[in-house]
This record gives structure tokens, C-alpha cells and sequence, in this order.
């Protein structure tokens, strides 16, 4: 049971990764122009000449679940969340062969600002920035891309998941905001593994831990100027329950109203909108999400992967596909990893 | 003795000086969260003081504006020099002009940047070395915190000042919601100018403003990803109806859910939300947005042309109207009687 939500949990991010990437930074109508044939896009898609990574193949993830990646082989290693482990699995993530693809080309602004700081390579570019006290720049979704794992080794924890979400996310973002929406994330995939876990639970965790989490982020990382995660997620679900029933209607209301762009206060609640839509479906609130466009292969991460936790791999159509395409293409063995991280948490 | 404004040249001075006292307050708070500003200045921030210096301004004082009023004043300065209303070489102009000036343009946005990069070194214009169909990071709202001015020039006329924002700020902002929302700030600084306006019609005139704006944008927009700017103003709106005797909770409900922040689809709609709020009041819409936070002078700036048509110069303090002056080397009520003159001057003709 543990074994198959945290399989699904994984495969959920990764397809919606690899599905959400070609299709990243584009809005709908161009989504369904350039690659649907008119219509929504339901499958693995070549990478467009116009997009960040047009050498990239065809199934292959980004930033987003390769970061994952890297750093839960970390976590399996040093058998739990640790600053020390955050660390070895953000830098293995850029040095290793196996990943240094997906870094290269992938890595978002506060990322890398975050990395080079942890390196002492960083350069200011303007010392005005250093000073300041808040900082709108780095009101990014790169926390909540990751910290999902927080949730996932630690079932129905969900105190223990926002710890071990800051401490992976101020590594990088050192931005209230930013750590409000991974810490979100955290907490509502903590409840997602629980067995007899509710949607409702879910969406009630992940408002719990935003507002949490913003309270104990300002304390150790630079506070910042940007709409609530906490209180945009109850309206993205509003408009999730509202458009259930209509595929299009759910998306094109998320997009006008909250936005799935970059931003942590666009990106998580979109999310949890998107995933209360689909009633928790992996496929299906993967579809809605990676064809909302814009950050869109975040946005479908962060939401299939608590979807996935809820769902589990069993509910997954053509699970066995997915996870042997995507293992295939990435090079990444995830059906091990799920089975090292039981290990761990049976431990 | 300073010849008597009639009620048109008070309520451009008005519109020019609520603009320039929202952006220069505005410029202090930036970038702060609202329950910090409360800390800091223990209540509300409501005067031009000193900014400090962990905030956005650089080596700023009290009274200073920042990107968001210069770049329109520049723009007015060389529309007056050359008599002549709002054009393509016009708005060239007005942006290099302003580009002359370092102790505004440190402020510039990537938009503004970019615009002002194609004009003079195209190599280092995102527009020209990104090989991405959608430049998502380009819907911001330089294009309205500007395009007020476009109001003030074209008092009372809705649409023209519409179809002289799209002329202005289609060489820096692109893309449909950023010319959206410029249009819808214009729009409803043009409709202030009318009597007895009431602010729904200028709630009103803003929506019009930025359904127009869509319309025209579309056979040249630059294809990108972002929230709508209409959807999102009647949100806000919404929002701002619904407490309008409770001005904290108004606040921090628009910032925390509408945002006020650089996007086109932010600090726009949530200006218009502010308005609603606070009835049209314009000390108190200024007060209102600069306690937000986020992009506060960028927001403070577009209510200050709008609400200060609506009301004139009057009801702002005589302090303010002269440090704004000396702190920036302006003189505003002068600029307000030359730009009722080109009007009159292009209605003759």
C-alpha cells in the first residue's frame, strides 16, 4: 500500500514532467495550434523548435522531477531529510553526468542563485538587491517543484513534512512565499499517503501549510511582497469544484483567474485547483494541468504528484507503460527507487 | 500672482500630482509586505519621507519619483516642446529622453528595457535573442504605469486616449494583457475628466478600456501566457465593493489574492479594486495601495491620475505639491496649463 502510493506519487510527477515540458510557456490556444492538432494534448510530445530545450528528447523530464531525483537518492543515503543530504542531492543534481543535462538546461533563476551561493561562486548583480528586506524576485515555484518529497517520506507527518520542506527549500529560496508554497506542497502530499486519506484532508493540509509554513519561513529566510498561497488556494479550488465536469472550462478559468506561470502564488494553487477538478485522478488532473500552458510542466508535478500519493500506481492507466518509458528515456530506475524509499520508511 | 486654474487645468494638475505623490510614496513601501510597512512606520505610511535603504529606491528623497511617473513626464515634456499630440515619433522620443535621465531609468523594468533596447542596441533586446515563441516575463505593467498620461492628454475623450496608449506603449509592451491594462488606466483617467463622474463610471471606463484594448492589440500582440486583465479587474472589484468601510481588511485581501505586484494582471486590476474601496477617495486610494506592498508605486501611481482628474489638485496637501516639484525639478502646474493649451491649440486647428 505504502509501496504503491509512493510509485504513484513518483510516476505522477515524472509523466506530467515529461508530458508538460513541450508544452511549457505556451497559453492554450497555442498549445492546441502548435501541438495538439487543434485539440488538447494527451501524450508524450517532441520538443518544439521555439520552446527552452528544443534538443531535448521526446519522454524526457526537466528540472522539476530530475532535481527530485537526485535528491532522494541523497535522502535514501543519508536515511531521512537533512540539511547535508539536501545539499549532497541539490550538488549531485548539477555535477553528476547522470543529471547534469537536466541542470544545465533547466535550472530556473532562484536555483541557481541558490546553488552558486551554496558554491561561493555567486556574483552579486547589483548590491542593492543584497540589501534589500524583502525580495520579489524569488517568489518562485522552485520549492514546491521539490518539496513534495518532504510529504512523501513522511506519511500523515505533516508537521515533520513543512520542517523538512524548508529545510530543503531555503537552500535554494531564501523567500517566505516561495517556502509557503513548498511547505504547502509538503503537507498536503503527507496526508495524500496516508491510507485512508480524503481529498478534502488534502486541500485542508495544504492551506494549513502554507499559512504555517509562511509564519515559520519568515523567520529564516527574507520575507516577500506577493499575493497568499493560503488564500488562493481555496479560490483555485472554488473554480476545481465549479468546472469538474468541463475540462475546458476548468482551464481556462484557472488560467485567466489564478495563473500557472512561475510564480509559487500562481503555480501551487493552480494545483491544488487542478487536482480537486480531476477528484484526485493522476492522468486526468495531469491533463488538465500540462495543458493549462505556461509553467505548466510545474504546475502538473506539483499537483500529479499529490495526486499520485492519493491514488497510488495501481490507478494509473498503462502504469506499467509510463514507468517503463519514462525509466527507459530518463535513465532512471524508478520502480528501485520507490522500493529503496518503502525500505526507508519501513525501517 | 499666479494666474487662477480653471477647473480643466486644476484637474490635470490634479491627475499629474496624484500620479507623481502616489509613484514618490509608493517608491518608500515597495517590495515590503503590508505587515511589515505596519511595523515599520507603526500604522500607516501616508507622507514622503526619507526611503530607507534596505528597500527598492536608490540613493532616492523624500518627494522623488521613480520610473514610473518620469517616463510619462519625459513623454509629455517633448509632446509639449513639439506641439503635437501622441505618435510613434512621439512616444520614441519621450522614452529616450527619459533614457537620459539615470536617476530614473536605474528603475526600469524588463519590458521598458527591452522596448528601449530595440530602439538603440538590439543585440541585448530579450525580444530579439530568445528563441521563445511566448516571452511570459514581458507581461508587466510598465505599459500602465505610464499610460495615465495618455488620460490626462486626452481628457475626456475615452477612445482616443485608448488608441494613444496602444501608439505609446506598443514599443515597449507587446503583448495583449500589458496594452490591456495600459488602456484600461487610461481610459478611465480620460473618463475622470467628465462632471460629476462618479467612480463606476470610472470602474466602468477601465473595463471598457481593457476589452478595447484586447481588441486592438490582437493583429500585432506577441503571443503570451498570462491571467485576464478584465476577469481579474471585475474580481477585484468585487472584492473592493464587498468591505468598502473596512479599509485594512480591503487591503490585504486585494494584495493577498488579486496581488499588486509587476504584472500587468496585478497591480492593475487591483488599482481598479482599490478605487472601489475607497469610493473614489483619492488621498485614501493612495494610501491604500502604498500600504499594499508589492509594486505599490506603480499601483499608487495609476489611481493617482485617475482619481486625481476626478478631484483636482485641491485635495492634495500643498506640502506634497511643492516637494514633488523640488525633489524632482518639476514644475506640474505649469505642465498642466501647457497641456490644456496643446488641447485647445489641436481643437482649433
Amino acid at each position: 500500500m505504502l509501496y504503491d502510493k509512493i510509485l504513484g506519487s513518483l510516476l505522477g510527477a515524472a509523466i506530467a514532467d515529461a508530458m508538460g515540458t513541450p508544452l511549457e510557456s505556451r497559453p492554450v490556444y497555442l498549445i492546441k495550434q502548435d501541438l495538439g492538432d487543434g485539440g488538447f494534448v494527451y501524450d508524450y510530445k517532441d520538443m518544439p523548435a521555439d520552446s527552452f530545450a528544443p534538443d531535448m528528447k521526446k519522454g524526457m523530464v526537466s528540472d522539476d522531477f530530475s532535481v527530485v531525483f537526485a535528491s532522494l537518492e541523497a535522502f535514501v543515503k543519508h536515511k531521512g531529510i537533512s540539511r547535508e543530504a539536501s545539499i549532497e542531492g541539490l550538488l549531485n543534481w548539477v555535477h553528476d553526468d547522470r543529471y547534469k543535462l537536466y541542470s544545465s538546461t533547466y535550472m530556473g533563476p532562484t536555483t541557481k542563485e541558490g546553488i552558486q551561493k551554496l558554491e561561493g561562486t555567486y556574483v552579486a548583480e547589483n548590491e542593492y538587491r543584497e540589501e534589500m528586506e524583502c525580495d520579489q524576485k524569488t517568489i518562485t515555484n522552485g520549492a514546491a517543484m521539490k518539496t513534495w518529497v518532504a510529504g512523501l517520506l513522511n506519511p500523515g507527518n505533516v508537521e515533520k513534512a513543512i520542517e523538512d520542506a524548508l529545510t530543503m527549500g531555503v537552500l535554494t529560496h531564501n523567500n517566505a512565499i516561495a517556502l509557503s508554497g513548498g511547505c504547502s506542497v509538503a503537507a498536503a502530499t503527507a496526508v495524500a499517503m496516508k491510507e485512508d486519506a480524503t481529498l478534502d484532508e488534502i486541500v485542508e493540509a495544504g492551506i494549513y501549510g502554507a499559512r504555517v509554513g509562511y509564519e515559520k519561513a519568515v523567520k529564516i529566510a527574507k520575507d516577500a511582497a506577493g499575493a497568499s498561497i493560503a488564500k488562493r488556494i481555496p479560490l483555485a479550488v472554488k473554480i476545481g469544484l465549479r468546472y469538474s465536469n468541463d475540462f475546458e472550462g476548468c482551464i481556462t478559468e484557472m488560467t485567466d483567474v489564478i495563473g500557472t506561470g512561475l510564480f509559487a502564488n500562481e503555480a501551487v494553487p493552480s494545483a491544488f485547483g487542478f487536482m480537486v477538478s480531476a477528484s484526485g485522478d493522476v492522468m486526468e488532473t495531469v491533463y488538465r494541468s500540462i495543458n493549462a500552458g505556461n509553467d505548466c510542466d510545474t504546475t502538473g508535478v506539483i499537483a500529479a504528484s499529490m495526486a499520485g500519493a492519493f491514488s497510488g500506481f495501481s490507478s494509473i492507466k498503462d502504469g506499467e507503460k509510463h514507468l517503463k518509458y519514462l525509466s527507459e528515456v530518463n535513465g532512471m530506475d524508478i520502480e528501485k527507487m520507490a522500493k529503496d524509499i518503502t525500505e526507508l520508511l519501513n525501517q | 500672482m499666479k494666474e487662477v486654474l480653471t477647473d480643466r487645468q486644476g484637474r490635470i494638475y490634479g491627475s499629474l500630482l496624484g500620479a507623481a505623490v502616489g509613484d514618490s510614496m509608493g517608491a518608500i513601501s515597495e517590495g515590503f509586505s503590508p505587515e511589515f510597512l505596519k511595523q515599520r512606520y507603526n500604522g500607516y505610511l501616508t507622507d514622503l519621507l526619507q526611503p530607507t535603504d534596505d528597500g527598492m529606491t536608490v540613493d532616492s528623497h523624500p518627494g522623488m519619483v521613480s520610473d514610473d511617473f518620469s517616463v510619462a513626464y519625459y513623454t509629455a515634456e517633448v509632446m509639449l516642446e513639439n506641439h503635437r499630440m501622441m505618435d510613434h515619433d512621439m512616444a520614441v522620443k519621450g522614452l529616450l529622453r527619459w533614457w537620459e535621465h539615470p536617476e530614473y531609468t536605474v528603475y526600469c523594468g524588463p519590458s521598458s528595457r527591452n522596448g528601449i533596447m530595440k530602439l538603440i542596441d538590439p543585440d541585448k533586446a530579450v525580444s530579439h535573442t530568445s528563441n521563445l515563441k511566448c516571452l511570459n516575463g514581458l507581461v508587466t505593467n510598465g505599459g500602465a504605469m505610464k499610460s495615465g498620461i495618455m488620460g490626462v492628454f486626452n481628457a475626456g475623450d475615452v477612445d482616443q486616449a485608448i488608441s494613444d496608449t496602444i501608439t505609446m506603449c506598443r514599443i515597449t509592451h507587446t503583448n495583449a494583457p500589458a496594452l490591456a491594462a495600459a488602456c484600461a488606466v487610461s481610459a478611465a483617467a480620460a473618463k475622470a475628466f467628465d462632471n460629476d463622474v462618479t467612480y463606476l463610471d470610472l470602474i466602468n471606463a477601465g473595463i471598457y478600456g481593457s476589452e478595447k484594448g484586447y481588441e486592438l492589440s490582437a493583429s500585432f500582440a506577441d503571443p503570451v501566457c498570462a491571467p485576464d486583465v478584465v476577469s481579474k479587474i471585475r474580481w477585484a472589484v468585487e472584492i473592493g465593493l464587498s468591505h468598502q468601510d473596512d479599509f485594512e481588511t480591503t487591503m490585504i485581501e486585494l494584495a493577498d489574492t488579486i496581488g499588486s505586484g509587476l504584472w500587468a494582471y496585478e497591480a492593475i486590476p487591483c488599482a481598479f479594486g482599490m478605487i472601489a474601496a475607497c469610493k473614489g477617495d483619492l488621498l485614501k486610494g493612495l494610501y491604500m495601495a502604498v500600504n499594499a506592498g508589492q509594486d505599490a508605486d506603480s499601483t499608487a501611481c495609476m489611481i493617482g491620475y485617475i482619481l486625481g482628474a476626478m478631484h483636482g489638485y485641491s485635495v492634495i496637501p500643498e506640502r506634497f505639491r511643492k516637494l514633488i516639484d523640488e525633489a524632482n525639478g518639476f514644475d506640474l502646474r505649469k505642465m498642466a496649463i501647457e497641456i490644456t493649451k496643446l488641447q485647445e491649440g489641436v481643437k482649433d486647428e
